[in-house]
């Protein structure tokens, strides 16, 4: 936000070609990187090659807030302020903003990304106690002629199912 | 760290995609499952342990408490949904393994054992991918057979 500020108050020399090589280079890049910037920095071009034009006279002034509020498509509800101090651009701000700002730089968009990551796989890995774990096998319907005996070791992801005949007796422990 | 090669918005998005990709739980149709199953005759005389029952040699020893386990035969079938697959287990007894759906999941199948043509034992199981669904007995003499089956896909 401040980083915009600074940009667009910057923007008149930058157009004059008054900014040094060493404030060009940060200046457009930010600029790449800003939509909004990119629109307001249009928006002045357009009103000077108007004004070059003789659309707009000489003596009507067209101010950074002006073309804020035609950029936000937005009425200007209060007057324009002339002190230098007043005239700064006030902040815009937008949640789409914020978020990308936010989001776009590389370390807090990769800690997000890992953090959700983590959360994704705790889903799949088996975290956890081994007694509420889902069966591997399900046994859903069994028919024998023999008597069967189904169990699930605990140490191992083996199910087994046992046929005893009813005049033997089971060996398999 | 500068990121000058992928823009920062191009890997945003990327990490975004790999995100919903991990979180949304797989849904839909497997296509088709490879069924690898093995007939074990296990005894309790003295004997060694069939080399080709390595990997499972682990379960086998923490289910049973045969001495020797010899590999009979095994084989490894790719199936798909309602195809089935007969794996003959002595003179007389057939065992008819049938895959009956496959999602991402689970395979279910159909296990059916037949004995000169009339069915002695039939279930219907649902495995995960890797679980070894083990079938054994009767024993006699100290000797049974086990059949091993496993899904993979």
């Amino acid at each position: 936000m401040r980083r915009c500020r600074k940009i667009q108050k910057d923007m008149d020399r930058y157009l004059d070609r008054e900014l040094t090589p060493e404030k060009v280079r940060p200046f457009e890049d930010h600029l790449r990187s800003c939509q909004r910037c990119r629109q307001v920095l249009e928006q002045k071009r357009e009103q000077r090659r108007q004004r070059i034009l003789g659309l707009i006279p000489e003596d009507v002034p067209i101010t950074t807030e002006e073309i804020l509020a035609a950029v936000q498509g937005k009425p200007l509800t209060e007057p324009v302020l002339e002190s230098p101090e007043e005239s700064q651009v006030a902040p815009i701000s937008h949640w789409w903003d914020t978020l990308r700002r936010f989001a776009f730089r590389p370390a807090p968009a990769i800690a997000l990304a890992l953090c959700i990551i983590a959360l994704g796989l705790s889903f799949f890995l088996p975290f956890g106690s081994k007694k509420n774990r889902e069966p591997g096998i399900v046994i859903e319907q069994i028919e024998s002629s023999g008597t069967v005996m189904i169990f699930q070791p605990e140490q191992t992801d083996t199910t087994v199912i046992w046929i005893v005949p009813q005049d033997e007796k089971k060996e398999a422990t | 760290m500068k990121f000058s090669i992928i823009p920062k918005h191009a890997l945003f998005l990327l990490l975004c995609l790999v995100m919903i990709t991990l979180l949304i739980p797989p849904s839909g149709e497997a296509a088709s499952v490879d069924l690898e199953w093995r007939i074990i005759a296990a005894s309790h005389q003295k004997g060694s342990v069939d080399p080709r029952l390595k990997d499972i040699y682990r379960n086998l020893g923490a289910i049973f408490n045969y001495n020797s386990y010899k590999l009979v035969n095994m084989n490894r079938v790719h199936l798909s949904p309602n195809q089935s697959v007969s794996i003959p287990l002595s003179n007389v007894k057939t065992c008819i393994i049938k895959l009956t759906q496959a999602t991402p999941k689970w395979a279910h199948i159909q296990i059916q054992i037949t004995k000169k043509g009339q069915t002695i034992f039939g279930t219907n199981a649902r495995l995960m991918n890797g679980r070894m669904l083990l079938l054994g007995g009767p024993s006699s003499k100290g000797k049974a057979l086990i059949f091993s089956l496993r899904s993979f896909w």
